[in-house]
């Protein structure tokens, strides 16, 4: 994932199409494992992002309060 | 009058008295100084009083109309200058000064120069209030033109301290009463201006009377506060007092302390208005946050649900297609010479469910045969 270009409501558009995709009966399972796979790198991605996110807060208030 | 000796009637006597005093130009418009005694407002609104000096007394009505015109009056025992003219008022058969001024003694040239200055700078436009400067809300640095001595510059000093202690401020001196007190005020208000950064002019001066005040109420100071390129806050005398200066100045404030909290904000509280907006910006982002994080989860949520809903329908159709490949082996035990038994197309597993003179069908790898049942028999087990 590259942090600076990262966008975490685009990433969650991405999230919401794929689980839509996998919900359609018509697909088959292969492309069903391939969209979990995907969608399960996407969710890592998130999660990464709001981690980095929340650390920069924290540092940002702690320097502020120095 | 005619010579002879004629009988009047007092009322005729009296008009006479009346008409020749008010003939008299000597009594008509004159103005005359003494000491206010016996003052009462009547609810009609008309003034009565005595005017009286170490030699005699002068009995006096001021009617409501003139009353009006005068934002104030003075009252018992005060020294006044009058103008008006003599009457006689016939049914008490006695004169009286109908007044149409009155100033008090003393003070009255002052304040008659006061008033047309004001009228006159007031009409040229000097007060007007789209005029004034806005003051700055953070100024940061701030000059005080004010006597160098005495209580003003103190308390002023004390409470630009107390609320905004980085302030920088530039004391000015300047002579805040006598004959050169305008030239020296106009000299320090212009020195301000040579100090680079000043953002806001205090002129202040502690009370006094009105000879004292009198700089203040000078046209030449007035005119350079007009024209002073910053924002002036004027702080001159009680707070009963307004001056000139008062007028043209930015804003007018009550007493020195007060011209202090005009000029700045209390940093304290600006502190606390900061932290407070940075305390709800970080609960917001941390809700933000926080709202995020259950959208991702309930995301992988569903991913999870969707496959494991497709990996049971996988094995479903696992399941169904096992079944038919084991049916499918059926065709084995047939070539090692087992049949199997139909009765009206349906498999037989059970003698149980045949009877006597049933048509049956027995399916063999390469053929079938038609028999009808003699009898059943089940094994025992």
């Amino acid at each position: 994932m590259d942090s600076s270009t990262f966008s975490l409501e685009t990433a969650l558009n991405q999230l919401r199409e794929t689980v839509e995709k996998m919900q359609m009966s018509s697909l088959n399972f292969d492309e069903n494992i391939r969209l979990f796979r995907e969608g399960t790198e996407i969710v890592k991605n998130c999660r990464k992002y709001l981690d980095e996110s929340e650390l920069m807060i924290r540092q940002l208030i702690d320097e502020e309060k120095k | 009058m005619p010579a002879e000796k004629t009988e009047y009637s007092v009322g005729e006597l009296t008009h006479y008295i009346k008409f020749r005093l008010e003939q008299d130009e000597n009594l008509q418009s004159v103005s005359v100084t003494g000491e206010i005694s016996n003052l009462t407002r009547h609810s009609s609104g008309h003034l009565y009083f005595t005017l009286k000096d170490e030699m005699a007394s002068l009995t006096s009505v001021m009617f409501k109309g003139n009353v009006m015109q005068h934002a104030s009056l003075p009252g018992n025992g005060e020294k006044v200058v009058v103008t008006g003219d003599i009457s006689v008022y016939p049914p008490r058969g006695n004169y009286q000064f109908i007044v149409r001024t009155m100033r008090r003694a003393g003070l009255g040239d002052l304040h008659q120069q006061f008033l047309e200055l004001k009228a006159r700078l007031e009409a040229e436009g000097l007060f007007d209030p789209a005029r004034k400067k806005a003051l700055p809300r953070f100024p940061r640095k701030i000059g005080l033109v004010t006597s160098p001595t005495g209580a003003v510059i103190q308390d002023i000093i004390n409470t630009l301290r107390r609320r905004y202690p980085h302030l920088e401020l530039v004391v000015s001196p300047a002579k805040v009463q006598g004959s050169d007190a305008v030239p020296s005020l106009v000299m320090a208000m212009g020195r301000l201006l040579k100090e680079p950064g000043v953002e806001l002019v205090i002129l202040a001066r502690g009370g006094g009377s009105l000879e004292d005040l009198w700089p203040f109420n000078e046209e030449g100071l007035a005119r350079a506060i007009y024209g002073y390129p910053l924002p002036v806050i004027s702080a001159i005398g009680h707070e009963t007092d307004f001056t000139i200066a008062d007028f043209v100045a930015d804003k007018r404030a009550s007493t020195p302390t007060a011209a202090a909290e005009m000029a700045v904000p209390e940093e304290r509280e600006i502190r606390e208005q900061l932290n407070g907006a940075a305390q709800a910006l970080q609960n917001s982002l941390q809700y933000f946050i926080h709202y995020r994080r259950q959208m991702v989860d309930d995301y992988q949520r569903r991913l999870s649900q969707a496959l494991e809903n497709k990996l049971s329908q996988a094995r479903q159709e696992l399941s169904l297609l096992e079944v038919k490949l084991q049916a499918a082996d059926m065709r084995k035990p047939l070539a090692q010479g087992f049949t199997y038994t139909l009765l009206n197309g349906q498999p037989v597993t059970d003698p149980a469910q045949l009877k006597e003179g049933d048509q049956i069908e027995t399916i063999f790898q390469r053929g079938k045969a038609r028999s009808t049942v003699e009898s059943t028999q089940s094994f025992e087990n």
